[in-house]
């Protein structure tokens, strides 16, 4: 019998086991390049839902463009900083950087550097 | 004939003024003439040649003009293709990168002496040209924070060094990184997120994320992580097994605490954790961490002893138009729970035997407020900050002790990464003598 405090190695292991098998299956078999840019299309502001649900828990992510992911992913910590001060080629490494520290997609991490490089 | 006659009469003095006038020039020899007309050739043959001249003239100076601007063009290309490839061996530019924070302030507390500390951590993030990976090293340069490993007494030298990270990562794909080596734990958000000076917002570290934390820092071993949006919501997940934290023995002022600053491991048993967060819209995030291993040394008698850590957390930051500007409110809390043991159980250190329920638990809640929608430049540039927080160990445990502190403070953003932090805390402990303080701080993000 599973017991969190008897063997709490055995639950969290089998836990974290679960998670990333569906991880792996959702994510990794998507078949999107880990490396390369975004598979979708730069998305086009006029084109662009004007209005977002505040909360839909399934359902395709809304589109967002790399200065939204740049506001609402670097300022949910910290003030975001300005873009002219690092070069585009640095902020290649620091959004690769935050990327594992904040969790995010390779597509929003493509899209805030895109966007940050594109602002000098 | 009357008309003949007159006709005669008209005809006759014109022909004979004509004459007159023809004997006014020189007769025109035919070797005249054949010169005249050969010069009449030369000339025009001249002309032509000075038409066709202009041409070649004009033409030149049009390809000269083309081709000045084409040298001009690929000048331009070669000077910007020179510039790139420059700008790709340049250190700092390309794969490259020195960051981190840096901090310096002043502590004035009941029953111990003030003191100025200095805190600078370099990070060096290095991406090879496989943009795949990253290699980031952190480390931690402090003076006047507390006796750290590296210091020596005897210099009366209060300095510590720390690495705080050495760590290789990979994309795997999309949604999922891997790594390995000396990383930032995902447990709980503080250590990850906030813990550089200009993010905290605060002198000081929450009491249960400081020296004598209740949660790992860093831990060495492999990780992975990554994210899944689904709707407007997003989760992230973290998952690693590391050495995990050392149980102390034998020390009688900490021992049943778990030292966490230790990067080996006392045994075979591994730990094993992780975190899932949840993210409703992007200014809300709330996660569950968990971490399980076994604790106490092998090979010196010491009974099986397992740590089992729990935490929540959650940061929301607004901007609300109505209050005129950014609220940010975090929280996180802590449980521990270590098995059972006894201490010291001959009494051949001193101290012993002690038993007693290691339990353990603690955790901040903090509100900040910055009027980001005032007119006045000087009045977006402060921030109010308070900060609850506490830990609670065990009464009877070596250490044990009940602590809470309310703490509030004025913040001053010299740039959006340059702070001036200034706080007051009221300190409330159940044994020790309560040590309200007054702190300072200059926080740096490089």
């Amino acid at each position: 019998m599973l017991n969190l405090k008897t063997n709490p190695k055995l639950v969290v292991a089998l836990a974290f086991g679960c998670v990333l098998c569906g991880i792996a299956l959702y994510g990794c078999s998507s078949g999107q390049n880990p490396s390369a840019g975004p598979t979708t299309a730069p998305v086009d502001q006029a084109a662009a839902p004007t209005t977002q649900p505040i909360f839909a828990l399934f359902g395709p992510p809304p589109q967002k463009t790399g200065v939204q992911l740049w506001a609402e992913n670097c300022g949910r910590c910290h003030n975001i900083r300005p873009p002219e001060e690092f070069s585009g080629a640095q902020w290649d490494v620091i959004v690769h950087h935050m990327r594992l520290r904040a969790n995010l997609t390779g597509e929003e991490a493509q899209e805030i550097v895109k966007f940050l490089q594109a602002s000098h | 004939m009357r008309r003949i006659l007159c006709g005669v009469l008209v005809v006759v003095p014109l022909l004979l003024s004509n004459a007159k006038a023809q004997d006014t020039s020189q007769p025109i020899s035919r070797q005249e003439f054949d010169e005249l007309k050969k010069d009449n050739a030369q000339m025009k043959q001249d002309n032509a040649e000075m038409k066709k001249e202009l041409a070649d003239l004009k033409k030149q100076q049009t390809d000269q003009a083309t081709n000045a601007d084409q040298d001009e063009q690929y000048t331009q290309s070669s000077f910007q293709a020179v510039n790139a490839e420059l700008a790709k061996d340049k250190p700092g530019t390309e794969g490259l990168v020195i960051a981190g924070d840096a901090a310096f302030g002043f502590t004035t507390q009941r029953k111990t002496e003030s003191s100025f500390n200095a805190d600078v951590s370099p990070l060096i993030l290095w991406q090879p040209p496989d943009s795949h990976f990253l290699i980031e090293t952190a480390f931690d340069l402090g003076i006047g924070q507390g006796n750290g490993p590296e210091s020596d007494p005897a210099e009366n030298q209060n300095s510590n060094f720390a690495v705080n990270l050495a760590d290789v990562s990979y994309i795997l794909c999309d949604n999922c990184m891997v790594g390995g080596g000396l990383f930032a734990v995902p447990f709980g958000q503080y250590h990850n997120h906030f813990d550089p000076p200009w993010i905290n917002k605060f002198p000081d570290a929450p009491l249960a994320f400081g020296d004598d934390a209740i949660g790992p820092t860093s831990e060495v071993g492999f990780f992975t992580k990554g994210a899944i949006p689904s709707g407007t919501t997003r989760w992230t997940y973290d998952a690693y097994v590391a050495n995990g934290p050392n149980l102390v023995t034998t020390d009688p002022a900490t021992a049943g605490q778990l030292n966490f600053n230790d990067y080996g491991d006392l045994n075979n048993n591994k730990a094993v954790g992780g975190r899932i967060g949840f993210l409703p819209f992007p200014q809300l995030e709330m996660g569950y961490s968990i971490q399980a291993s076994r604790v106490n040394p092998d090979g010196v008698g010491f009974p099986n002893t397992s740590a089992l850590l729990q935490a929540v957390d959650f940061s929301y930051r607004p901007v609300i138009d109505a209050l005129g500007g950014q609220f940010d409110l975090r929280g996180e809390w802590i449980w521990s729970h270590v098995g059972g043991a006894t201490y010291d159980p001959t009494a051949a250190l001193g101290f012993g035997p002690v038993a007693f329920t290691n339990d353990r638990n603690g955790g901040y809640v903090q509100l900040c407020y910055r009027p980001t929608k005032a007119d006045s430049k000087i009045i977006q540039s402060i921030e109010l900050v308070s900060r609850y927080d506490a830990i609670t160990n065990p009464l009877g445990s070596p250490g044990g002790d009940h602590e809470q502190r309310w703490t509030m403070g004025v913040d001053y953003w010299v740039t959006p990464y340059i702070v001036l932090e200034t706080a007051y805390e009221i300190d409330k402990k159940k044994v020790g003598p309560d040590q309200n303080a007054f702190l300072f701080e200059v926080g740096i993000g490089l």
